[in-house]
């Protein structure tokens, strides 16, 4: 069994929660259909957005050489990572440079990509996730399941034990407003106590060297303005041409994350207040391989606002820890085998191909094709799994003589109808676990067509 | 070769032919100015503002504010109002409470509820953030239809900080029941003028 399999299965032996889990995604991304159809011109901006990242992805060079010197000249410190050592290493020097030992970070799917909360902690560094959600799994020791919503998968009664053990709430109280105002008194102290904030990037400004935050708690500023030094790590598909285009994203990306007509606080960072010092990190890390590839480049367009997520039948029931990834859901799904191929080859074939993630992406990728081809470039590269390549083969021998075909479909309707219950439903058949098969037609399509031309 | 270099090299090796920048001129949106306002109060209500409108009335903006800030945040209050330029002295936000911050944005956004200020309203950037409650004053004029309206505006003067802000801070990560008051503040009353 592939590892998603396997990690799928895990998590919807509880059934409760995996339909907890399915409805209040469900009930996000219908959140995101009723704010979508509020803006008359929906598909425009969204073909807009896609057009201005294909004009990004072809003259990044140049965009990122003008970032850097308008930056510059803002007093701003740049810095390039090629990987996610690099990037690691140069927020190390950062922190010795300035003798830090304590660290605020608001979300950022690039620090989780690099595994900076690792690194620091090996080297004796305080790092505290100051995003609720984020700092609820950082708690327990846990990745985030959803790139926009990271303790999607936790119940609140959880969070209640986790609070009681670790900040000393009442036990037993499991009341989201009282746990979340504890989160915010232990919050504020972080926020004063830390020496450097770090944050991600929603976008980065190639006119005028500034970066785009965009948060609903307010944590990224809060960390930002009290810590002498912030650093903003980038990945470097993150940049915008002109600030005029941030008019464009700014309207899909709430909308099709949450539903909100726009996240509560929306930070433009140019330059350091006075006496602090500001750093921004821009991050290759595989990126530049991507751009190379013709089918797979447009995932470089993606601006993280997890819809893809919400509406994917299958990350929906299988939570995001199954994609065993930084970034789960059909995204992910796309972006991680071109990392490792063969660590991650179970992911293109985590979806039923329906389409949903490409209908309601912002910036109209083609996800659900790149799955496609990537199933083609795992199979080229025989990293399919076996169970697939057995099965495929009989299949490929079955289509190729019609009088199998025909035989096969008239042994499997009468076998339906007449094997016992438990020979059609046991460990042997994936296709009858949790759900009942459908009655099987009295004959096929193609007796029916014979026959009715016969009539 | 330094990273930069790298870096740089495998883009230009990689990247796919030029492809222009779309047109933004379709993004137009004529408005009246009763709709703006309606649909800005309307918004900003969904976004858990509490909204007070002065438009049509007489009364002065100065009593109106001291009262409404003694009734709502204490007579007491401490109140961080950057309303008569940045020249305020410096509070340290971590030792002192500050009940509510006061500052006048010069854009807002009708279709989203989103506040602009920068660096010129924030003297300490922490205030709006570090306060217990926001409060902004919006004159009516200054709010246009979306984000692109938005941006031609703050394109004039982007500054050194430029913050929207849309309301109180708040989240849903806790089995995605909506708590107002995250990390930001924890209340937000916009008095349109
Ligand atoms: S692929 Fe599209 S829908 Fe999915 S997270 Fe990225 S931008 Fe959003």
């Amino acid at each position: 069994m592939s590892i998603h399999a396997q990690k799928a299965k895990d998590f919807i032996a509880n059934e409760e929660r995996t339909n907890w889990h399915d409805g209040a995604l469900w009930h996000v991304r219908n959140k995101r259909d009723i704010s979508a159809s509020g803006v008359p011109e929906w598909e425009a901006l969204r073909n807009t957005a896609s057009q201005i990242k294909d004009n990004v992805l072809s003259n990044l060079d140049t965009y990122l050489i003008q970032f850097e010197a308008a930056a510059k000249a803002n007093g701003v410190h740049i810095h390039w990572a090629a990987n996610g050592n690099e990037h690691n290493a140069i927020i190390g020097d950062i922190i010795d440079k300035h003798n830090a030992r304590k660290i605020v970070k608001s979300k950022s799917m690039l620090t989780e990509e690099c595994g900076l909360n690792h690194f620091l902690e090996d080297n004796g560094i305080e790092i505290i996730d100051t995003d609720l959600g984020e700092r609820i799994i950082q708690m327990r020791n846990e990745p985030p399941s959803h790139i926009v919503l990271p303790a999607i998968h936790i119940k609140k009664e959880e969070v209640g034990e986790l609070f009681h053990a670790q900040l000393g709430t009442e036990k037993g109280n499991a009341d989201p407003t009282y746990l979340t105002k504890a989160a915010r008194t232990h919050l504020q102290n972080k926020f004063f106590e830390a020496d450097i904030a770090i944050t991600g990037v929603n976008f980065a400004i190639a006119e005028t060297g500034g970066v785009v935050i965009c948060t609903n708690e307010g944590n990224a500023d809060m960390g930002c303005h009290a810590a002498p030094v912030h650093i903003h790590c980038m990945g470097m598909e993150k940049i915008l041409p002109k600030l005029e285009h941030l008019g464009v994203f700014t309207r899909l990306l709430a909308r099709s994350a949450t539903g909100q007509p726009s996240t509560i606080y929306t930070s433009h960072y140019h330059k350091p207040e006075s006496s602090k010092e500001m750093h921004i990190v821009i991050v290759d890390n595989g990126r530049s391989e991507q751009l190379a590839k013709e089918d797979f480049r447009n995932s470089l367009k993606c601006i993280r606002c997890g819809a893809c997520m919400n509406t994917c039948p299958i990350y929906r029931r299988s939570g995001g820890h199954s994609y065993h990834a930084t970034i789960p859901g059909p995204i992910g799904a796309i972006l991680q085998p071109n990392r490792d191929l063969k660590a991650y080859s179970d992911l293109p074939f985590a979806s039923t191909l329906c389409g949903s993630c490409s209908d309601v992406c912002p910036v109209k990728i083609n996800i659900h094709e790149q799955l496609y081809k990537w199933r083609q470039e795992i199979y080229k590269n025989n990293e399919l799994p076996k169970s697939k390549v057995t099965s495929l083969k009989i299949a490929t021998k079955v289509f190729k003589s019609p009088s199998t075909y025909d035989f096969l479909g008239k042994f499997a309707r009468a076998s339906m109808k007449a094997l016992p219950r438990f020979m059609m439903y046991n460990k042997f058949n994936d296709w009858g676990k949790h759900r009942e098969l459908p009655q099987p037609p009295k004959q096929s399509f193609k007796e029916w067509y014979k026959n009715k031309n016969n009539e | 070769m330094s990273s930069r270099a790298s870096i740089l090299e495998k883009i230009r090796n990689n990247k796919p032919e030029l492809v222009e920048l779309p047109d933004l001129s379709i993004f137009t949106h004529n408005v009246t100015t009763e709709n703006l306002i309606d649909t800005f109060i309307e918004v900003s209500t969904t976004n858990a503002s509490t909204v007070v409108n002065l438009v049509n009335t007489e009364t002065s903006l100065e009593l109106f504010l001291a009262k409404f800030i003694a009734e709502n945040f204490g007579e007491h209050s401490k109140v961080y109002n950057t309303l008569n330029g940045n020249d305020i002295p410096e509070i340290d936000f971590k030792t002192t409470h500050v009940d509510v911050f006061v500052a006048l944005p010069k854009i807002a956004v009708a279709e989203n509820g989103c506040m602009w200020i920068t660096n010129e309203q924030l003297p300490q950037r922490i205030s709006a953030f570090g306060s217990e409650n926001t409060l902004f004053i919006v004159d009516h004029k200054n709010i246009v239809p979306t984000m692109h309206q938005a941006y031609s505006k703050v394109k004039e003067n982007i500054g050194e900080y430029g913050v929207f802000i849309a309301g109180p801070s708040k989240t849903a990560d806790i089995e995605q029941s909506l708590v107002i008051g995250a990390q930001g503040a924890v209340s937000n009353t916009i008095i349109l003028i």
